[in-house]
This record gives structure tokens, sequence and C-alpha cells, in this order.
């Protein structure tokens, strides 16, 4: 089995060293419409790649694909899904020079592609065609931002809320936290036999709401070195450890039976977890007999906090179809688009102007979603996070395993991320 | 004890010389036609590995990024850096104790099964057909399969739990056995086809040495290790190395299963391959020098193992 897959990957370096050889040049074929200043007489066709691993988020792409065509008739649209290993894919492409013309881009993608001038700068575009930054939510629009040009806009993004499992609660006689305190004695009553108060994972996405809200930072200000091992974070992984190790009201998801978080608290062994917007489909449709809650993570010591992810659509720097591309964008981006995605509930709109819709403000869980945005941290540290990410995971599971104090665990992690980003 | 059986004489080779010349035009056809039939796989063979192979070795002395537009050459820089790169040296580690593990109880497991198949037991075809099953599926697929057997409420600690043994242990998330949990894994999975190779080879052992033996008046016991397993030299040194270049490759158990954690206790040496490539982008030529490496380590334990087991075999 081993040696089938060495074969397979010897094929892939092949297939990238064949492709980088020939320069296999084919991003999107005539058109043009470089001279266009109308929208409709914008032509030409654009290869689009969106990351589909949902098939439900795939259909919904082609839907608003097909819609985009019906817009704008003379420019054409490929839908390339990639189930999986998306950038993987993208960037094997890139270095290939075949990358699609417009395709989804992750913050990490960004970290990669935009300093290697694979993404195209879209400001100059973005004033041609009529799309202001002040339309989406400002802190969604950085993570695309490099030396005040705009690589990329957002399409959607989740943060991390606190969701508590409403019949454990009333049961156990409790009412709804509004203090870590709360959450903390809170998690101590709910834990009984099999079921913990809390689950808080090993992961860096979720402890670093916390290590944020004690002031706390991954990276310098200048983005050159490591500095998640100052006392403040110190205090933020001695608390967010504490519930497992002082407490016993946590533990990891897999001792809970769960593959996820988000599982455990489906299956009722956690009362509580924090996660984001995409636990709203996913208890709907896994675990609907569990009536829940949520609460805005409440503010920590220094500040509130909270997490965010987001993902954009870009254009490939190559592409031939600059003005069909962009416009593409502006409509996977603009408002239309996100309305539907807002009500399929896969994810909350990046927009301004969606934040008065009814499908926010009916619904509390993802009013806290959408309001935790104006004190989130985008979760994204450059071009090495892959890295920086390992180390502070493995920094929190070392203390959570018990085989490292808080200190010697962050001192150690810190010195890996800074091997990492000086390129050790 | 050495045996010997006289070769068989080669067939008439009196006309040989008379038909030579006939002979000799029909060798250029078929030698044609013999080309033609491997032409596609020495063509699949130059442009896909030996190519590639030639590409790696070059990108090893360059820093390269899958993304920027110029790669410098770096010369040796990227091999220095492997003598003091943590990752590599926990890679390479962890590859070696698994190799070493899996190797030797896979290629005994194998043996024992195969001597076993190989006595007239009942339901031979039975047995055969089931202890093979698990090499036929995916590695993929037993993996995930293996995620559940795992699993803290998983078969294995139910089982564990009917013979009295109740434990809540998330193998996979333990630093002591998430190493161990892989390793039984592929024991398991692999060593049935070895068995097939152990079979086939020992079906081939003359049946008059047994019964020569048996009459000099030797046990069960002094059978397997004085004629069977020496016989077996040519066959344990095919094991042996295949399960050498097999475990010094392990990656997709270790990617679906455990992705090289908790605490880099699985992190093996073709995952960190695979993570410099692709998610550190900048860190290719890294990953080609550290390739280049794991080559030279299977080649030459591949040709020691051959120094040390397939001596010359006498019959």
């Amino acid at each position: 089995m081993e040696v089938e897959f060495m074969r397979s990957m010897r094929l892939g370096l092949a297939l990238a060293a064949v492709g980088s050889v020939l320069l296999t040049a084919c991003g999107g074929g005539g058109g043009g419409g470089g001279g266009a200043t109308n929208e409709a007489d914008v032509s030409g066709t654009i290869r689009a790649a969106n990351w589909g691993g949902n098939p439900t988020e795939n259909s919904l792409v082609k839907k608003y694909e097909t819609d985009f065509m019906t817009k704008y008739p003379k420019i054409k649209v490929e839908q390339e899904q990639i189930p999986d290993k998306f950038e993987e894919k993208i960037k094997t492409e890139m270095s290939a020079g075949n990358e699609p013309d417009a395709m989804y881009v992750s913050t990490s993608l960004m970290n990669f592609a935009a300093p290697a001038g694979r993404l195209l700068d879209l400001t100059p575009l973005m004033s041609k065609w009529g799309v202001s930054a002040d339309e989406y939510i400002p802190s969604l629009m950085t993570p695309w931002q490099l030396n005040g040009k705009q690589y990329g806009l957002p399409k959607d993004f989740g943060d991390l809320v606190l969701f508590y499992n409403k019949s454990l609660f009333s049961a156990a006689g409790l009412s709804t936290p509004t203090s870590w305190e709360d959450i903390k004695t809170d998690a101590k009553k709910l834990s009984t036999g099999t079921v913990k108060g809390i689950s808080l994972p090993a992961d860096a996405a979720r402890f670093d709401a916390f290590l944020f809200g004690y002031g706390g930072q991954v990276l310098s200000s200048d983005k050159t070195k490591a500095v998640f091992n100052d006392s403040k974070a110190q205090d933020a992984l001695s608390f967010y450890t504490s519930f497992q190790l002082q407490d016993k009201s946590s533990d990891l998801p897999d001792k809970l039976g769960a593959t996820w978080p988000g599982d455990a608290f489906g299956k009722q062994k956690a009362a509580m977890v924090i996660e984001g917007g995409w636990m709203i489909p996913y208890m709907k449709d896994t675990y609907p007999a569990v009536s829940y809650g949520s609460i805005k993570l409440p503010k920590f010591p220094v500040k509130e906090s909270s997490l965010l992810f987001t993902n954009g659509w870009g254009c490939s720097a190559k592409t031939k179809n600059q003005d069909a591309c962009m416009l593409f964008v502006k409509y996977m981006t603009g408002k239309v688009v996100q309305q539907q995605v807002l009500q399929s509930g896969f994810a909350l709109p990046s927009r301004k102007d969606l934040g008065s819709d009814p499908a926010i403000t009916s619904n509390p869980d993802v009013k806290n979603l959408f309001d935790s945005a104006t004190f989130a941290t985008a979760w994204t540290f450059g071009p090495h996070e892959s890295k920086i990410n390992d180390a502070q995971n493995n920094a929190i599971q070392s203390v959570l395993l018990g085989k490292s104090d808080v200190k010697t665990a962050l001192d150690k992690a810190v010195a890996d991320a800074n091997s990492a980003i000086s390129g050790g | 004890m050495a045996v010997s059986v006289a070769p068989k004489a080669p067939a008439a080779t009196a006309n040989k010389g008379v038909r030579r010349s006939k002979r000799g035009g029909m060798a250029i056809a078929q030698r044609r036609a013999g080309l033609l039939f491997v032409l596609p796989y020495i063509i699949f063979f130059l442009v896909l590995q030996l190519a590639a192979l030639v590409f790696a070795f070059w990108v090893s002395f360059h820093h390269y990024d899958l993304l920027a537009l110029d790669n410098p050459f770096v010369g040796l820089r990227n091999y220095a850096r492997l003598t003091v790169n943590q990752d590599f040296l926990i890679a390479m580690r962890n590859t070696t104790e698994y190799a070493v593990v899996v190797v030797i109880l896979q290629t005994v497991f194998a043996l024992l099964l195969a001597v076993l198949l190989d006595s007239k037991i009942k339901g031979r075809n039975f047995f055969r057909s089931t202890w093979y099953t698990p090499s036929i599926a995916s590695s993929v697929v037993i993996s995930m399969i293996f995620l559940y057997v795992y699993h803290p409420t998983g078969l294995l600690n139910s089982i564990l739990g009917l013979i009295g043994i109740h434990t809540t242990e998330a193998y996979l998330t333990s630093t002591t056995w998430a190493l161990p949990a892989i390793m039984f894994l592929n024991i398991w999975t692999t060593a049935p086809t070895f068995m097939l190779m152990f079979l086939a080879a020992l079906q081939d052992i003359p049946k008059e040495i047994y019964e020569a033996s048996s009459v000099d008046g030797a046990s069960a016991t002094r059978r397997l290790f004085s004629i069977t397993i020496p016989l077996l030299r040519p066959i344990i040194f095919l094991v042996v190395s295949l399960g050498i270049i097999g475990c010094f490759q392990i990656f997709d158990q270790a990617l679906i299963m455990t992705n090289g954690g908790p605490l880099k206790a699985t992190l093996t040496v073709a995952l960190l391959i695979y993570n410099n490539l692709f998610r550190d982008t900048g860190a290719v030529g890294v990953a080609c020098a550290e390739a280049i490496v794991l080559g030279i380590i299977i080649f030459a334990l591949t040709l020691i193992s051959r120094r040390v087991i397939d001596t010359k075999i006498e019959y």
C-alpha cells in the first residue's frame, strides 16, 4: 500500500515537474474584453474553482454561477470543483502555470500566493467596476490586504460564540451564563459521570480567542517573531487548561466519544462548546432534538474577543479576462448571492448591508455570531502559519496531556515557531 | 544441511548451429516486437519517474518555493539543515522505530501463517481467503475503519471490556499508544500479502527433502529451522526488503489516523515531506532533500539486507 502511495506521489511530483517545464498556459480562452467600460460588454470565459467538499455548497455555487451567466450572457463560467486538498491543488496548478482564473482564496492561500505575485491586485478593478471596500465588514477586508492592495474579497465568514445545552442547564437548575466565572462554576456543576460541562480542544483555533482576550498576541506587531509565551499568554493557557486539569469539567472531544467538540455537544456529552455558525445547520441536520442556545463569548480579563474565519474570492494574476473575473468576484461576494448564502445557513454574510436582514435579526444565535464580528480577530498569521499553529497546538496538547507545565510548553512552542519563521 | 539436486540437462542442443541464421532473422523481429511492448512502460518510466527523480534531485539544491518565480541555488544548505532540523530527526526516529518493529513482526507472522496453511489443515482455502481480506482493502479505508476500532468507546475497548479490562483509553491521542496502534494496523494488513509469497515458496520446496529428513529422524521444529527457513531465504529477502521499503514510506495511515500527532509521536518522514511540500510552500527544496535522503536510506538498507539474507542456495 505504501508502495502504491509512493508511486502516486512520484506521479504527482512528475506532473508538477512536467507542468512547470512545459508551462502550459491555458488561463481562460479568447474574448478578452479588456477595453470594455460597460458591464454588459465584458466577454470571455473564466474557470472558477471552488472547494467542493460539501455537496450542498457545491450545488449552491453552481446555481450562483448559472445566475451570473444569465445576468452576463457574454461571460462563460466553467465551474471547477475541487472536493479535497483545495489549496494543495491550487498551489500545484499555480506552480505549473495553469491555475483557474477565479478561485476561493482562503486566508492561508492569500498568505502564500499574494507575496509571490500570483494573485491579481483587485484595487484598480474595484474602482473601475464600482465595488467599494465600505460595503464589507472592515475586519473581513484586512486578511486580503498587502502593501495597501486588495487581493481578494470576503465571501462569508464564521466566528466563535459559546453554545450551551438548554436542557442540561435547566436540569441542573442553572440559568444562562453571563461571565467566565459563571461558565467555570456551571461547568463544574454540569460534569457528572460521562458528561462534561464543556469540551475545550487542543486547538489554537479556539484557544487564541482566550489569548487575545487576555491581551496576548501570537506574533509581534511587525510579525517577525512569535510572542505567545509572555505572562498574558501563560495566564490565558492556564485558564484554558484549568477546566480539564483542575476542575475536571472539560475533556478532549475524543475522550468523550466524539470527533470534534460540536459532535460531543450534539451527543450531549458536553454541555457547552465554543464553536461557530456551522453548528446551526449541523445541529439541525444531525441532532435536531437537542435544545440549545448561545451567548457571545463573555468579556475576558482584558477585552472582548472571538476569532474570525473567513474565505474569499480572488483572481489569478495571470488571468486574461481581468474584467470578467472581477465582475464574477463582485457578483459572488455581492448582496444577491450572500443573501442566499445566509438563508441556506452555511455562513454569515461579509456585507454590512445584510446586517439588518430578517434571517439575522430573527435568530438570536445568528445575531450573536454576526455581532461578534465587531470585536473578533481574523485568525491568520502569515506565510508560516501552519508551523506556528502546529507549535501552538503542541503546547496546548502537552499541557492537557500533563507532559509539560504552561510556561515550559509555551517557551518551547515559541522557539519552534520562531525557528520556522526564520526559515530553520 | 546442504541439499544437492542435480540440475536438469539442457534440452537438445545439437541442432543449434544449423538453425542459427534463420533464427537470427526471427530474433530481430521478435526483439522489435518486444521493444514495442515495453515501450509504453519505458515512456512512462522516463517521463513520470526518472524525470521526476532527476527534477527532485535538482530541486533539492535550490531554495524552491512552489509559488515564487525565482528559486535560487543554495548548494547543500537544504541537506545541512536536515541534521539540525528537530522535525526531521523526530520523524526519522519514529520511522525507524516503526520499520524495525513492523518488518520483524510482519515477517515472522507471515511465515507462521504460511507454515500453518501449508500443513494439511481442514478449511485451508477458507483461512487463506479470510486472512488475505485485509490486504485487499485500500489503506485509506482500513485507516478509517481503525479510527473506530481505536475509538475510546470503539471495538478494541469493547472487546477488552468483555474480558474484564475496562478502559476508555483514546489510543490515537496518547503519545504512548499512537505509534504502536498504527504499527499493529499495518502488520495486520500487510502480513497476509507476504503470507501468500511464503506459501508459494513453501510449495516449491521439494517434498523429497522433507521425506529424507523424516527418515533421518528430524523433528518438526528441526525441519522448520534446518530446511524450511534456509530454503526460503530468497523469499525472506524479498519480504524483508519490500517490508523495509514499505515501512520507510509509511504515510497514509499516519496522515489519516493521527496527522502526525499527538505531539509528533506519529510524524513520519513521508508525512513530513508532504507537509513541507504542500503546507509550507516555501520548503519544496527541503522536502526534496528529505526525499532523496529517505531514498538513499531505503536503498542502502535493501542492499544490506541482501548481503545478510540472500546468500546463494545450493540444492
